[in-house]
């Protein structure tokens, strides 16, 4: 019952299949090496079978015997055995990595997958409890995929000899074959149940192991070392990492006992079968049987023992890993998202974004973060989308790149709506900029470019001019052909957060998409560096439709208009200047901001007490000052990148 | 080291952390070695039985001993195995566990040189996707099982010829040298897999991480990041194929040995029979007994051998984790005298530093004193060396020349523990901890001090957060640890840490970027409290927000590594040309 319960669970016959389509298409060799191991590995046993029945036989002959002619079979048994057997023995070994790149492959496709899927998969929390057993399928040599292609690599050559020493046991004993079959059933019954059991509990046990391996990679941490010293916490840690670890061993104790449990059924019939077995051989021996034929048989019923404990450890080891696998398959397959619609990208425009009347919330999430959200971003306008955290800046230019759906209501981009949009086509549309870069272990023009063949290398020096980095990138040894960070190559660069963020932002400007977004690009920038990313700003949007956004207020200085989030959605709308005449929110968190610059400029006397219109000369002096500051602090960074 | 000292150490520690393992190691091996013992023993009574008198009774209690003894072993190998299988995991789990104490215990400056940081991460692979530790675990096991069998059945050879177990002896000795061929191409193929396999990890692992994917798709980088990964493919494919080659090549060899072995035996062995060319004769039941044990001899020598190597190569696996296991810890480094508080004063004498390994001054020459009770704001570009000189006062690394002193002391020569008690730091990349929020404020079990933790998480602006939570200030940080838990706002967790330090007991605190991800209300509050909330302790205050350092009593300009100013926010904005200035109106700028 059980057996054909879980036998039907997925469908192994297709998942078993589709691995031999794939094998067939990447190496059909393979299934040449499989063929010639699998007739070696089949004949080689009986080898050993043999050997003592023609030995013994000429033993059995007493006085008769001939010395010579045992000298003989040892040696005919050396020559066939040794032949066999080393090709039986190199092609078990040398396919080996073959069959890993099988594997490997499809570690490429499930990260390609995951790297195309709809963007939500990527912020679900549960995403990878969701699609673990997909991942597990790919995660070692000796599980999952690769550990089934190497199963069944060796598994015909066993199922042949399985059925040779089958019939040759059979012809003398029929009982004692059914005993050994019966002790088969048995070790293939524990051994799905058991499975079962475990599998039962396997949320459990991803739970523990969850927590374990939370307390591991906390004090194994690195990043963790200062504030475990600062205050005390090795302690605390390891106690509750030992509480963990009984909680985990309790688990397998009770998983362990099971199966010892179960065993006893096994050891039952093994039983049976060893009565059956020296029961009958003797029987025989008795009425007249040779030796020689009571130790071949005996040799034979052990050696097909043995290799039907193998065929079921293989076949229960295909049947429980293929789950794996199928789930792998599985998550291949699924439609996540990652086409949308078939309109392509709009050419040669810029973008009117309209928000009508959208509301959003988080998948899986009951708070709204937008009710009946109406916003128009104009083409060719440049927006400033300010609030506190929490109020959904980041959200809203999520849903405004596709990277979210709306849950009710529409986004029209040039009046098509946003869902028409084929993913790739809209992600093409937009040049983004992030709080937080990702430089990657790839080249300077690889990383500019975000690929790595037909990179367009006089714009990669261009967009590096616009952005300010020509300078720090020619300080490189190998400039924009220098490979990043240290993980890939030792003397790899490293760039200084500034220039990280430049890099971000030439990145931006050689895709020169039709819209500009960029999201806290200077949140942990210092202020001059964050002055000349202001700077750039201008230079990225030129005549392309932008969205800043930001919680400090700078970047209301040179947006056309304002839009300030609070956590019921859009609150207030306007150019600065109407918004400091509503003295509303944005009139609060603009004078509680630049209150103690204003302040302590007064106090200081250096200050001024004016209003803005006859300020903005100054503040541009300071920031020609700003700027060639920026030089000799660039000047300075040249040394670092040489070490 | 080599592998000897390695399984040494290895098996230190598991004495040292999982005793009762190592015992039943030692009764699975002798087990072991009786099981085939018998194994081979008790079938030659039953054929002489069978080649002699044939009696019934005889046939029966010889036939009931090899089927019984078989069961008896068979209930044996589970019994053991339901105990193995539990305390492999077991000691798999400890020994992550004691990797991950040492790293708490490493001296704090080894946590920001590469190199450990890649010795570490080399160590944990150990235990992530080789399995390697557990691996280690179950293979010491059976080798030490196949080494009792091979004892057994050596001294069974023993009792018919010498001869012919000094014959197979030396194939063994082929075998080895074999073997030993093979481990010198597998530690070969091993040196150039390993960084292949670092930077194809490096691939995956950015392929698979979250906080890539805006980039991946607005960037389209999908195609290249596959691109790389398959590039790894086919290299660490075309390494390893060259090795399985030879591997496939020394295997067959070793299998030809083997097969030799077999037919020397049974030769020799049938000659035994008949001819007394080598002694006396021996029966049939003799000769299946020594058959058997020659060609267990064989079978268990070829597994015996594939053990050790593969037990060399798990070695191999475990070195960075063995390297790290043998580094000196803090407390053996660091003695001296109770520093028993609270700081009265703060003096940096010409203070140079540089980090580990490189020439770079990050500070040079940094000379200011602080008195207690006052507020210091630490100013500069990125990189000038700001945190720098918040990690030596807090004794993370020590100085290279000059000398920090706290209350007229050298702060190296206080005492570790007791120094530490006195300060209290927001680092830059601080981090909470999956216990409670009360017990990361406090940093203590739960339900101490309520009524602190409570008056803090309200003074830092966390009460109207906390109310909304079900579970109140026992809510369970993040979902790293448990699914149930709560993730809070980078604003918020910025909040619990500034209350945490606040929390401590200390004269001294250190507040690093400590308002980067609050906003502009939340950050006003925090500065226009912070002189109540930090009371009369001393305090340093690391900010990009000029805005901030107006609170301050004295401003720190550090300027490339050096003190470029130490005075008030007035005295600084009088210097026109002044670096502090020039950042202050950069941003007032924008507010004006």
């Amino acid at each position: 019952m059980e057996h054909a319960k879980v036998k039907t669970s997925y469908p192994l016959g297709a998942t078993l299949r589709r691995m031999l389509q794939n094998a067939a298409r990447q190496n059909p060799k393979l299934f040449l090496y499989c063929g010639i191991y699998t007739v070696t590995a089949a004949v080689y046993p009986f080898f050993a079978v043999l050997l003592p029945k023609v030995i013994l036989g000429e033993l059995e002959k007493g006085t008769g015997a001939r010395p010579e002619a045992v000298l003989q079979i040892g040696a005919g048994f050396f020559l066939l055995a040794g032949l066999f057997g080393f090709i039986r023995t190199f092609l078990k070994h040398w396919p080996y990595s073959k069959l890993s790149l099988l594997r490997l492959d499809y570690v490429r496709l499930s990260s390609v997958k995951v790297m195309e899927m709809a963007y939500p998969h990527c912020e679900d929390a549960a995403f990878n409890e969701k699609y673990d057993k997909a991942f597990i399928a790919t995660q070692s040599n000796n599980n999952g995929v690769e550990g089934i292609y190497h199963k069944l690599y060796e598994m015909p050559a066993v199922v042949l000899t399985v059925l040779a020493l089958s019939v040759f046991i059979g012809s003398l004993s029929l009982p004692v074959l059914l005993g050994l079959f019966l002790n088969l059933a048995a070790v293939v019954w524990i051994s799905r149940k058991s499975h079962n059991f475990r599998y039962e509990r396997k949320e459990e046990e991803a739970k523990l192991r969850r927590k374990v391996g939370y307390y591991n990679q906390v004090s194994g941490d690195f990043t963790y070392g200062k504030d475990i010293r600062m205050y005390r916490m090795k302690q605390r840690i390891l106690e509750n990492t030992s509480g963990e670890i009984i909680k985990y061993r309790n688990l397998n104790r009770l998983l362990a006992g099971k199966e010892y449990r179960l065993g006893f059924v096994g050891l039952t019939t093994a039983l049976i079968s060893d009565v059956l077995i020296y029961g009958t051989l003797i029987w025989h021996t008795m009425r007249g049987m040779s030796i020689a034929d009571f130790s071949m048989y005996l040799t034979a019923a052990l050696t097909l023992s043995a290799y039907l404990k193998q065929m079921a450890e293989q076949f229960s080891f295909v049947v429980n890993e293929g789950q794996y696998v199928h789930e792998m398959y599985r998550f291949l397959d699924l439609d996540m998202g990652e086409k949308g619609g078939n309109h392509p990208a709009i050419e040669k425009d810029t973008l009117e974004v309209v928000f009508d009347d959208v509301s959003f919330r988080y998948p899986g999430s009951e708070t709204y973060i937008f009710r009946h959200l109406n916003l128009t971003i104009h083409k060719g306008e440049r927006l400033a989308i300010v609030g506190i955290n929490g109020a959904g800046k980041t959200t809203l230019v999520k849903l405004m790149m596709g990277l979210f759906d709306v849950t009710e209501g529409e986004i029209r981009i040039n009046g098509i709506p946003l869902r028409e949009f084929d993913k790739k086509a809209l992600y093409s549309m937009f040049s983004a900029v992030f709080q937080d870069v990702n430089t990657m272990a790839f080249t300077v023009r690889e990383n500019v470019a975000g690929c790595l063949e037909g990179i367009d290398d006089k714009r990669v020096a261009d967009v590096l001019e616009q952005a300010g980095l020509t300078r720090a990138v020619e300080a490189l040894p190998k400039k924009t052909e220098q490979m990043m960070l240290k993980v890939i190559e030792e003397d790899g660069a490293l760039l200084s957060g500034g220039q990280n963020q430049k890099l971000a932002i030439a990145r931006a400007l050689y895709k020169d998409a039709n819209m500009v977004v960029m999201d806290e690009p200077t949140a942990a920038l210092d202020p001059l560096a964050e002055a000349e990313i202001y700077e750039n700003f201008s230079s990225l949007v030129k005549g392309k439709t932008a969205v800043y956004i930001s919680h400090r207020l700078a970047s209301t200085r040179f947006c056309d208009h304002i839009a300030l989030f609070d956590k019921s959605g859009l609150k207030e709308y306007g150019t600065h200047e109407e918004l400091m005449a509503l003295r509303g929110s944005y009139y609060e968190m603009f004078t509680v901001q630049g209150k103690y610059y204003t302040q302590a400029g007064t106090n200081s006397g250096a200050g001024e007490e004016k209003r803005p219109e006859n300020q903005r000369p100054e503040g541009q002096e300071k920031k020609e000052q700003g700027r060639q500051k920026q030089e000799s602090r660039e000047a300075e960074t040249e040394e670092t990148c040489h070490e | 080291m080599n592998n000897w000292k390695k399984l040494k150490l290895f098996l230190r520690l598991s004495w040292k952390t999982v005793p009762s393992y190592i015992v039943l190691l030692l009764v699975h091996t002798l087990v072991s070695g009786a099981q085939v013992a018998l194994n081979v023993v008790l079938p030659k009574f039953l054929i002489d039985e069978l080649t002699g008198g044939c009696e019934v009774r005889g046939l029966l209690f010889f036939g009931g001993l090899v089927v019984g003894s078989n069961l008896f072993f068979a209930w044996m190998e589970r019994f053991m195995k339901r105990r193995m299988d539990v305390q492999h995991t077991y000691v798999s789990q400890k020994m992550e566990q004691l990797l991950g104490e040492k790293v708490m215990s490493l001296p704090y400056a080894r946590l920001e040189d590469p190199y450990y940081l890649d010795l570490k991460e080399r160590a944990a692979f150990a235990f992530l996707n080789q399995e390697a530790m557990l691996n280690l675990i179950t293979g010491l096991a059976a080798l030490l099982q196949k080494g009792s069998t091979l004892f057994g059945l050596t001294v069974i050879l023993l009792t018919l010829s010498p001869v012919l177990a000094a014959v197979l002896l030396v194939l063994v000795g082929v075998m080895v040298l074999l073997q030993k061929r093979l481990s010198v191409e597998l530690q070969k193929i091993h040196e150039m897999i390993l960084p292949i396999n670092r930077r194809y990890g490096y691939y995956v692992t950015l392929a698979f991480s979250d906080a890539i994917q805006k980039d991946i798709r607005l960037y389209n980088m999908a195609g290249m990041l596959g691109d790389r990964i398959d590039w790894y493919n086919q290299d660490m494919t075309n390494t390893f194929d060259t090795f399985r080659r030879q591997e496939g090549f020394y295997m067959g060899l070793y299998n030809v040995i083997n097969d030799l072995q077999a037919a020397i035996s049974y030769g020799y062995v049938g000659l035994r029979v008949v001819t007394d060319w080598f002694g006396r004769r021996i029966g049939l039941g003799s000769f299946t007994m020594y058959v058997n044990a020659a060609v267990q001899f064989s079978a268990n020598i070829t597994e015996f051998g594939q053990r050790i190597v593969d037990l060399q190569k798990l070695l191999g696996y475990l070195d960075p984790f063995m390297e790290l296991m043998e580094l000196p810890e803090e407390t053996e480094v660091l003695e001296g005298v109770p520093f028993t508080g609270p700081v009265e004063s703060i003096v940096f004498e010409k203070v140079d530093f540089a980090y580990p390994g490189s020439e770079k001054k990050v500070l040079d020459q940094v000379s200011f004193s602080v008195k207690k009770g006052e507020k210091i704001a630490v100013v500069g570009l990125n990189g000038a060396g700001k945190t720098t000189l918040i990690k030596l006062l807090c004794r993370l690394y020590q100085p290279c020349g000059g000398r920090i002193l706290v209350n007229g002391q050298d702060i190296m020569s206080y005492d570790y523990a007791s120094y530490m008690a006195q300060l209290a730091a927001v680092f830059q990349d601080y981090r909470l901890f999956a216990f409670t929020i009360e017990e990361n404020i406090s940093c203590r079990e739960t339900g101490q001090d309520r009524n602190k933790v409570e008056k803090l998480a309200a003074q830092v602006g966390l009460s109207e957060k906390i109310k909304e939570l079900p579970e109140g200030l026992r809510t369970l940080l993040g979902k790293a640890y448990d699914e149930e838990g709560t993730e809070l706002s980078g604003g918020q967790q910025q909040k619990v840490a500034i209350a945490r330090a606040l929390y401590k007991d200390a004269s001294l605190i250190i507040l690093d970027e400590p308002t980067s991800a609050l906003d502009p209300l939340a950050e006003a509050e925090i500065y226009e409290n912070f002189n109540d909330l930090a009371g009369g302790k001393t305090a340093f205050y690391i900010s990009h927000r000029m805005s901030s350092s107006v609170f301050c009593d004295k401003i720190l300009v550090i300027e490339d590594g050096r003190v470029a100013d130490f005075a008030s926010h007035e005295e600084l904005m009088k210097k026109e040309d002044g670096l502090y200035r020039r950042m202050f109106q950069a941003q007032a700028g924008n507010y004006v």
